[in-house]
């Protein structure tokens, strides 16, 4: 899986976008011992780490729930992924033909079920006794956005055009807001599912319909490939602009949920995705970066996989006790070392030019 | 993809062809989700009722609260547990109403809540033992009335008892294990537990509420299948 496939150069490697995906991860990174340590508000037990960096669900789980930029994490790793995914694919389509394309997307695909496998059979198993056969297929993480990448590819072959293909996922995106305004299927912490409705995989298709417009973002940033500022100012921006305007008026009706993505959410990631995007590309033109980001998105699916996990671990053999002893303390151990020891093993690994990759 | 392409009038249409009834149906959506949640609001207080029952339980060896033995009634034996007990509004001096009890806080913003009974012990019955059948629901009955129905298991006649055994069990957690040992189960069936209804709303208006054992609440049509068999819900009042 390394970066030595063929031997020509597929497509430009965007630094800005390495650094785009180096802030997912980092989020990622934080949000685990922020998680770890969220503490009980209702019982008292001590919170520890920045609220804004955690997901609200772990500090309250009920309706309407607390919104945080982790939250719309793992839809803007949708979005990142379904962006680069797009260029990946389609140079692959074009310089090598649809073989090369196909054997990417199928191996992509495969890796991301892989790691589900491990997540929601393997581990489960060790651990309970049981697979966890429903995360596994469409629940758990990896497999979403497993989905969800196929789904951008196979839209992507189906309908080429870009201003069309959002159609797609604007479609998705309607049928999403509807079955889950009627009572139909059982929606996350809503009522503990008393009316016994059967379950649907509604945070399946909210990351879909991002995946889908995650492509439509890398395909608007080649729109002209002479100037890589059209795609930005005639399509991504104004479109995260709409998508900043619909978030806000469907958060009045529908309030955004985490693990359901729905509407509200989906267009939280596309603005906040787009606008960060932006920010991003504009450092980069004024010659501004930020190495470290750009080490950890060079390999992101790497970072993302081992490193949660090595962090997750790492987190849950620290002593609270120890931790609300010295703020100092918690800040070094749960704050920094897990983001130092990553950065230096992304570091180590970019110096090396290694690229772990599906 | 063209600069800027054209919004043309067919697509303006097109919009307004889409976004109208999409609008229409989201709104019927959100009234109809509403009021499902406002419906399910009067179970899930019915189900607190049960929750305290599992609360009860983990304080004494796994065994369900004893049934009202001494009055006769198919409620908690009085002071076994608390009443059920739900967050209230924010405390304020003076009291409008009469506090049985007090969460001190803080508490979000508030320094203290009144806690309010969540549902009236009078609205519901409390089945304390385990029955799946009609036959055995009056069996139930039966020695309610005989005043055997102390919080033991009871023997009654074969075909009469938990699952057409000859005993009825009293209610515990993971009663399975008891059912498969004593041979009234052929193996450890833990979703025999679904089958046993716990907490019986009185029908309202032909429906009532039922928990079952596993805490799964279902709205039922009364009279209609057991436990809201016109005989049982009679003999329960």
């Amino acid at each position: 899986m390394e970066h030595s496939e063929g031997t020509g150069v597929l497509h430009e490697r965007y630094d800005w976008l390495d650094q785009a995906r180096g802030l997912v991860v980092l989020l990622l990174i934080v949000s685990m011992p922020t998680a770890e340590f969220s503490g009980d508000v209702l019982t008292g037990d001590p919170t520890l780490g920045p609220p804004m960096l955690n997901h609200g669900y772990d500090y309250f789980d009920a309706y309407p729930p607390i919104i945080t930029f982790i939250d719309i994490g793992q839809a803007l790793f949708m979005l990142v992924m379904g962006f680069v995914g797009y260029t990946a694919f389609t140079s692959r389509l074009k310089k090598r033909g649809p073989r090369a394309a196909f054997w990417y997307g199928f191996r992509r695909v495969s890796v991301l079920y892989a790691l589900a496998s491990i997540d929601s059979l393997f581990l489960p198993l060790l651990e309970k006794g049981r697979c966890e056969w429903d995360n596994f297929l469409y629940k758990g993480t990896f497999s979403m956005i497993a989905f969800g990448a196929m789904a951008s590819f196979v839209c992507t072959v189906l309908v080429p055009n870009a201003d069309k293909r959002i159609r797609i996922g604007v479609l998705l995106m309607l049928v999403h807001s509807l079955l889950y305004a009627f009572p139909l299927f059982d929606r996350h912490t809503w009522a503990d599912n008393l009316l016994n409705l059967p379950h649907f995989p509604f945070g399946l298709l909210g990351l879909t319909a991002v995946a889908i417009a995650g492509g439509c973002y890398g395909q608007w940033h080649v729109m002209d490939p002479e100037n890589p500022i059209a795609g930005f100012q005639k399509r991504i921006v104004p479109i995260s602009s709409a998508a900043f305007v619909g978030a806000y008026c469907m958060d009045w009706m529908q309030p955004a949920q985490h693990h359901d993505v729905n509407a509200s959410l989906q267009l939280q990631a596309l603005y906040m995705g787009g606008f960060m995007l932006m920010i991003f590309f504009a450092f980069g033109r004024v010659g501004f970066r930020f190495p470290l980001l750009s080490s950890l998105g060079k390999n992101l699916l790497l970072m993302f996989a081992v490193g949660g996990l090595g962090t997750s671990i790492y987190v849950s053999l620290l002593p609270k006790s120890l931790l609300l002893e010295s703020p100092f303390l918690a800040m070094t151990l749960a704050g920094i070392v897990p983001i130092a020891v990553l950065s230096y093993a992304a570091v180590w690994l970019d110096r090396r030019g290694i690229m772990v990759r599906a | 993809m063209s600069a800027r392409p054209k919004i043309r009038k067919r697509h303006v249409a097109l919009g307004a062809l889409i976004l109208i009834p999409y609008c229409v149906a989201f709104h019927i959506g959100t009234l109809k989700g509403r009021a499902a949640e406002e419906f399910a609001k009067e179970g899930n207080a019915i189900l607190g009722v049960a929750r305290l029952a599992t609360a009860y339980a983990f304080s004494h060896e796994g065994a369900w609260p004893p049934m009202d033995s001494a009055g006769r009634r198919f409620a908690f034996a009085p002071n076994s547990i608390p009443e059920g007990f739900t967050i209230g509004q924010e405390f304020k001096y003076p009291l409008e109403h009469d506090a049985q009890a007090v969460l001190l806080g803080p508490i979000g913003r508030h320094g203290a809540l009144p806690l309010e009974p969540s549902a009236d012990p009078a609205s519901c019955f409390y089945v304390g033992y385990a029955v799946a059948s009609e036959a055995e629901g009056m069996a139930l009955v039966d020695a309610m009335k005989r005043g055997i129905a102390d919080g033991r298991d009871i023997t009654v006649e074969a075909g009469q008892g938990t699952l057409g055994g000859h005993v009825l069990y009293t209610m515990r957690r993971e009663l399975y294990k008891t059912l498969a040992a004593d041979a009234v189960t052929d193996n450890e069936v833990p979703k025999v537990h679904a089958t046993f209804p716990v907490v019986i709303q009185r029908p309202r208006e032909g429906h009532a509420w039922v928990v079952y054992s596993d805490l799964h609440a279902e709205y039922l049509p009364y009279p209609g299948p057991f436990p809201l068999t016109r005989a049982f819900v009679e003999a329960l009042r």
